[in-house]
């Protein structure tokens, strides 16, 4: 007897699985797949396109043959000793590939960004900075009181500060004259609601400047440090924000607005663009001046996340440096947290004289100061500006 | 369920299913209750990446079968084979959404009934517990699963320890049918061998002395087979989990190892079997040709490649029911073959069914002639300009027919699998003791890279027990030893 019927499971059974998949395919590719997942994700996010990324075949070992003993075929009567084997694909059995040494297939597998992102934060194990879905902080937010209307969308209806408006009407009724206690009914005027549009714009902006200085002794070395560790601030921030935009800054003696590939020297279209150092010298504090132009005209605080990351070698004319602590108190005013940044690759012999100034003449809680000599800085690095956070009025936690 | 694409609906199926098992009934067939279940492609790709256990124990493994799977299907490589059945009881087929009627008729016949009757009644498959394998597969992998979830344990560590175990897991003992002697059989048999010598020597000279084998110098005292078994029932500091996870994986190859050994045999006699059943239901014209063309997908004459084991099966059963049934040529035996004639090809098919496997199969039946006929040749790995390509050999000409029938015939089966046996799990070698492995060597040596990554998960499942591992193989067509000491592998040849 036979019998049949329709399956269509509810569950992906394999998704699991998959995803197992990946992420041993992620830990097995680290350190390239890193690099791969900051730069080409970037390029493609801000193309629009699908962040797609070839992973390899992850070798199952077993014992087998290997292919340098003969081996059996079958042919359409027409064999003769001397003709060539193709290597087609009849006889391969799926499930069983990948058993045969030689089949390295690259395998294009299409991981999202957001995926890659957080295999990458898994894998460097911070702690409880999670990066948040914006979903998540909106309905956060939603849940939390941040001001009180007096009209709008049921949804927002805030039921204790409603009953605390209602009492504090009824007490003053009371005060006047004698009320029907039975009958004093909560009034249209009593409604209050939460006020959270204004929170979810800026909880959806982030802006991120990006400041260093283009004297001589910024080297390649120097240069590709910062570009990673800048990454991995951008993809923190980028995470939590639903609009996050960078703007790029160098400067010498005067500071200029430039493009990613101009800031991190990097190559484009064949030539290299190298921000020419034309006056030599090196005034920090035209950085952070330009930034504040760049917040005064574009990028309102109230409406925007800003977050300011300056890196040097520590090296300003002295006269320049009351006005450079002067700007960055001014700006720590304004934003969300200023990094600053000193690289210093393991050979080189002192930190400038910066960070000392810096430490003991800024008061503001949202500086952050780190070191960086090799990538195993980052993720100390990283923690430390990001505690430095400042958490702006009525948010919870951000 | 109406299918908008293809317009049939589970009746259709339903109908046909039952008709096609009453037409294999009159034949006196005997196979189990079927249930076809149809689901979609994608939910076809992922039955497959599971070898078509409907539940399985988690793997990152699958995930990728899953994709390879897919990218071949995506590359059109593969045709989704329209057929996944499961050697269970009831008999579980699985059936694609997407197919036309004719498709899924012509599956039902092949995998409901062809396959099904193997499974049934081929005595290599007596051993593997079918009414129990689909309960014990989703039993087992819940506990993998609460393994897992297990805070000491953790997905990580169970990863680890499938990864090694998956590795060896078809080293083990092969041999259906055959007991294995346990450990005190063994000790009796080496006592027997030794009185039995004694006895022979004593005839020769009365003062012979009956040497007292020595029982304890080697452990395993024949060489042992289940490399996954020995290390579960020996190492003396296993956790449960890992014991019943070795329990779990060398269950699961045990049960697979019947398909893998009548792979060719399965897959002939299923085609053949539809091919028959079918030209004998009552179908409609427009049905017959959707099902001949699909047919001749399978069983098409290829120009070079691989064995193809539904091609060789097919052609070989079909050889031998013409040869042996006395037909004149096909259109003989289209026009008058009926399992109630009961000739004697239909016999000989028969019995294959009941009691071949492959290597069997090819060896008592493939000779000069079919050999020819199938075009059948060896091919080995040379060097042309730099380039590693494989080329043809030898075929099967008078002069070399039968060593080309004999690499054939060393392939097929478990002979895909190196033959690797525990010598001596306490072996002292140049002052250290090791855990020693032999490969029976046969003239195809192991893939080096391959080999060494083995060695390195035996030598993670040793842990704790044993610090070293060594294997004797040939390599370059000298003897060599593999050692691995946990830090780096060695290779040094035998002189």
């Amino acid at each position: 007897m036979s019998v049949v019927y329709d399956y269509h499971p509810t569950s992906d059974r394999s998704a699991k699985d998959r995803s197992l998949y990946k992420k041993k395919l992620y830990k097995l590719a680290q350190k390239n797949l890193q690099d791969r997942i900051i730069r080409e994700g970037i390029i493609a996010r801000s193309r629009g396109e699908n962040f797609k990324i070839s992973l390899p075949r992850v070798k199952e070992y077993k014992f087998v043959y290997g292919d340098n003993h003969p081996q059996s075929g079958q042919g359409d009567g027409s064999s003769q000793p001397g003709d060539i084997f193709q290597q087609d694909q009849d006889g391969i059995e799926p499930g069983k590939a990948g058993d045969r040494p030689g089949e390295d297939v690259l395998d294009e597998i299409e991981i999202t960004w957001e995926e890659a992102i957080k295999m990458m934060f898994e894998d460097a194990k911070l702690p409880n900075l999670e990066p948040k879905a914006f979903q998540e902080i909106e309905s956060e937010y939603a849940r939390k009181k941040e001001g009180f209307r007096k009209k709008a969308p049921e949804v927002f209806l805030d039921p204790r500060q409603t009953l605390k408006a209602y009492i504090k009407r009824r007490e003053a009724a009371r005060h006047e004259g004698p009320i029907d206690e039975e009958n004093f009914p909560i009034d249209e005027a009593d409604l209050r609601y939460r006020d959270i549009r204004p929170d979810i714009e800026r909880h959806s902006n982030a802006v991120i400047i990006y400041i260093r200085d283009a004297s001589g002794s910024m080297d390649e070395r120097k240069v590709w440090l910062l570009w990673r560790f800048l990454t991995w601030l951008y993809v923190w921030i980028n995470l939590r924000y639903r609009n996050t935009q960078e703007r790029f800054v160098i400067h010498d003696v005067l500071a200029q607005e430039v493009n990613e590939v101009e800031f991190f020297g990097k190559v484009e279209g064949g030539i290299l663009k190298d921000f020419k150092s034309t006056y030599g010298g090196t005034y920090m504090s035209s950085g952070v001046i330009k930034a504040m132009e760049l917040i005064r005209d574009h990028y309102p605080p109230e409406l925007w996340n800003i977050y300011v990351f300056y890196a040097s070698d520590g090296e300003n004319f002295s006269d320049d440096n009351e006005r450079f602590l002067e700007s960055v108190n001014q700006l720590c005013g304004l934003i969300n947290l200023f990094g600053y940044i000193e690289i210093k690759p393991k050979e080189s012999l002192s930190w400038g004289s910066m960070i000392k100034l810096l430490d003991e003449k800024i008061k503001a809680s949202n500086l952050g100061i780190v070191k960086i000599r090799s990538e195993d800085d980052y993720k100390k690095s990283i923690l430390t500006l990001l505690n430095k956070e400042r958490i702006k009025d009525g948010d919870k936690d951000a | 369920m109406r299918d908008k694409r293809t317009g049939w609906t589970t009746d259709d199926i339903q109908y046909w299913a039952e008709k096609i098992e009453e037409k294999a009934r009159e034949w006196g067939l005997n196979f189990r209750e079927t249930i076809y279940q149809i689901t979609s492609h994608e939910g076809m790709i992922g039955c497959m990446a599971y070898t078509g256990l409907p539940a399985h124990y988690p793997h990152w493994s699958f995930g990728q079968t899953f994709y390879v799977i897919q990218k071949l299907y995506r590359l059109a490589l593969t045709g989704l084979p329209y057929e996944l059945v499961i050697n269970s009881d009831p008999c579980l087929v699985y059936l694609m959404s997407d197919n036309t009627l004719d498709l899924q008729i012509l599956t039902m016949g092949h995998a409901g009934i062809g396959h099904n009757v193997i499974f049934t009644n081929n005595h290599f498959f007596q051993f593997t517990n079918p009414k129990e394998i689909l309960i014990q597969m989703k039993l087992r992998a819940d506990r993998v699963r609460s393994y897992v979830e297990d805070p000491s344990i953790g997905l990580e560590a169970v990863e680890e320890y499938l990864d090694a175990l998956h590795s060896i897991a078809w080293q083990r003992w092969r041999h259906l049918g055959i007991k294995k002697l346990n450990h005190t059989e063994q000790r009796e048999k080496i006592l027997g061998e030794a009185r039995a010598k004694y006895d022979k020597e004593r005839k020769r000279d009365p003062d012979a002395k009956f040497i007292l084998p020595d029982l304890n110098k080697k452990f395993p005292l024949e060489p042992e087979e289940d490399i996954l078994l020995f290390i579960r029932d020996n190492h003396p500091y296993l956790q449960d989990w890992q014991k019943d996870l070795i329990t779990i994986v060398d269950d699961l190859t045990g049960y697979f190892i019947p398909q893998i050994e009548t792979k060719i045999l399965n897959e002939g006699f299923a085609s053949y079997i539809h091919t028959l059943l079918l030209r004998q239901v009552d179908l409609s014209g427009e049905f017959r040709i959707g099902i001949m063309a699909a047919n001749a997908r399978v069983v098409t004459r290829p120009i070079k490649s691989y064995i193809n084991p539904y091609y060789l099966g097919f052609e070989l059963l079909k050889h031998i029911h013409l040869k042996y049934g006395g037909y004149k040529d096909e259109d003989e035996w289209r026009r008058e073959f009926h399992p109630k004639n009961n000739d004697e090809g239909w016999q000989r098919i028969l019995r294959l069914a009941r009691s071949g496997r492959d290597s069997s199969f090819l060896m008592e039946y493939l000779d000069e002639e079919t050999m020819r006929k199938f075009d059948i040749f060896q091919h080995s790995q040379a060097n042309i300009e730099k380039f590693n390509i494989r080329v043809i050999d030898k075929v099967s000409d008078e002069k070399n027919w039968r060593e080309v029938k004999n690499t054939l015939i060393k392939s097929v089966g478990m002979g895909v699998f190196p033959v690797i046996k525990i010598l001596d799990s306490k072996y002292i070698f140049r002052g250290k003791q090791y855990f020693y492995l032999i490969h029976e060597f046969d003239s195809r040596e192991l893939d080096r890279e391959y080999a060494e990554g083995t060695l390195k998960y035996l030598h993670f499942l040793l842990r704790g027990w044993k610090n070293d591992v060594m294997i004797k193989t040939e390599m370059l067509g000298s003897p060599y030893f593999i050692f691995y000491d946990g830090n780096k592998v060695t290779l040094e040849k035998i002189k």
